[in-house]
């Protein structure tokens, strides 16, 4: 493998469909925590975060999923471009490393649509 | 007496009301909210710990201006418990400079907040100073 | 957005004839049918074309099923460099899957694009872009995971990334080539219509769905020696993104 090749190492999707208990933290934390379990690293080995939800869009979902699962201080890109914005989020991490910034990232895309209502899929506190 | 119900989770009623945490069990970082993993060292391991009911003010304000509904002035406070910053208004206290400051004495004190139909009382915690003397 | 993507395919099938409601309904039969192998889709059930047709009509020939699926989830990458990952484990460097391409376009400007979205031009270079970045032409993909956001958006896309001739989806489709036994499997993980579609996961959740085939660890759906495969999904504004992966050598 060369030098400057992007690998994924690790990836998780959790199942979709209608998870009344858990919000958006909790599917965010669920697939992250997949994917670096996965590729048998921990959020300490990662340099940049790019996160995306639409439904949370204003609310910074990188830095709420790095209040649970690590506040290492790296660099999180919210980013949002309609059904693109996984695609957007994993862009930004093959950026990072790409360009010799960081040498891992990580990136994640979260959504609650089922019941899409008043709340559109609420926090549990 | 009426039913009471603790505003938040984390509030224990009862005859010595007082708060508890979670306490991540590698490093000891404590959260009152919904934890899916410590944020200080990623484990996802934690025990349920009381929080001491006494403490100082480290930071405060006094809100003035606020949503309509929401009585002013009041005291917004970050006190420390003994190590663990809570977040809390200090109550039973004339909220201006005069009577509120840095490094004061405080402890926790209960308060209903609002009573529904049925006369159930929601319980809300905030922090008095400690009598002089006490 | 039903309605949109609705005049979308509907447009392909004015230029280019071919196109029908039975047509745009069998392509999410096939869908429902390769998620009854995907025990992590929202739906798996199968749906025959009666059903299908016959079921409620959001914005012709768009019925319910031939929707994405409203849903709740999530899904997570970690990337990593060729020169960190020579660093790692042997077990780790085994299973990781090459990134070969990895693109992001919006769409440029066309006379009535402001009228109706133009989501083909994008998409057109986003692939272009992309099989140039890998080094392979679409005739080397083994699977497509593409944004079947609604039936009628599958067909044009087929087009668009050059998985067929230019005009020619309706006869691909027709060959039986996007069905999971054909020449070009397409949305074997029964796509958004059936695998459903929270929005910001379903970027990465298709690129898992290619990881895990490049890997071997598909179980039952797994499209078998899959070495290469594009993963690609597109918003409405808009923005197109195309990831082309390869199973570690």
């Amino acid at each position: 493998m060369a030098a400057d090749d992007l690998w994924i190492l690790g990836i998780h999707m959790t199942k979709f469909g209608k998870h009344p208990g858990q919000d958006l933290v909790d599917l965010a934390s669920e697939a992250v925590a997949g994917a670096l379990a996965d590729g048998g690293v921990t959020m300490a080995d990662m340099g940049v975060i790019g996160a995306g939800s639409l439904m949370a869009a204003s609310a910074g979902i990188g830095q709420q999923l790095q209040k649970q699962l690590g506040q290492t201080g790296i660099p999180v890109y919210n980013v949002a471009n309609a059904c693109a914005t996984g695609a957007t989020a994993l862009r930004v991490a093959a950026m990072a490393v790409k360009s010799g910034e960081v040498d891992m990232g990580l990136a994640f895309g979260v959504e609650k649509l089922s019941g899409a209502g008043l709340l559109a899929g609420g926090s549990r506190l | 007496m009426a039913e009471q119900v603790p505003l938040v989770d984390y509030l224990v009623l009862g005859d010595a009301p007082h708060l508890t945490a979670h306490e991540c069990t590698t490093c000891g970082a404590r959260y009152f909210d919904r934890r899916n993993g410590c944020a200080s060292c990623g484990t996802d391991e934690f025990t349920t710990v009381d929080v001491a009911t006494t403490g100082e003010v480290r930071a405060f304000t006094i809100v003035a201006f606020a949503a309509p509904g929401v009585r002013v002035p009041y005291v917004a406070a970050m006190v420390d418990c003994g190590g663990t910053s809570v977040r809390a208004n200090l109550i039973n206290v004339e909220p201006d400079p005069e009577h509120v400051t840095l490094g004061m004495a405080v402890r926790l004190a209960t308060e209903v907040i609002g009573t529904d139909e049925r006369g159930t009382e929601a319980i809300g915690f905030g922090f008095e100073p400690v009598p002089a003397g006490a | 957005m039903p309605g949109v993507f609705a005049q979308i395919g509907m447009e392909y099938g004015h230029r280019y004839g071919g196109t029908s409601f039975e047509l745009f309904a069998r392509i999410s039969e096939k869908n429902h049918a390769h998620s009854t192998l995907n025990p992590l889709a929202a739906y798996s059930k199968r749906f025959t074309l009666e059903e299908i047709m016959g079921d409620l009509m959001i914005a012709y020939p768009n019925t319910r099923p031939m929707c994405s699926a409203n849903c709740d989830g999530a899904a997570a990458a970690v990337v990593v460099s060729g020169a960190k990952l020579k660093t790692l484990s042997i077990e780790q460097q085994r299973r990781a899957v090459k990134i070969s391409a990895s693109v992001l376009t919006t769409d440029p400007w066309e006379e009535s694009c402001q009228i109706l979205p133009d989501v083909n031009t994008l998409t057109r270079n986003a692939a272009a872009l992309a099989y140039e970045q890998a080094g392979v032409g679409p005739s080397d993909l083994d699977l497509v995971e593409l944004h079947d956001c609604f039936a009628t958006a599958e067909l044009v896309h087929y087009d668009n990334l050059m998985l067929c001739e230019v005009g020619g989806a309706v006869d691909f489709f027709n060959s039986g080539a996007t069905w999971r036994d054909g020449s070009m499997p397409v949305n074997v993980s029964g796509g958004l219509e059936s695998k459903g579609h929270p929005i910001a996961a379903t970027g990465i959740a298709n690129v898992w769905e290619v990881a895990t085939h490049l890997r071997g660890e598909a179980a039952d759906r797994q499209i078998a020696g899959a070495k290469v495969g594009l993963a690609h999904v597109i918003g409405l504004g808009s923005a197109c993104g195309v990831h082309i992966l390869e199973k570690a050598a």
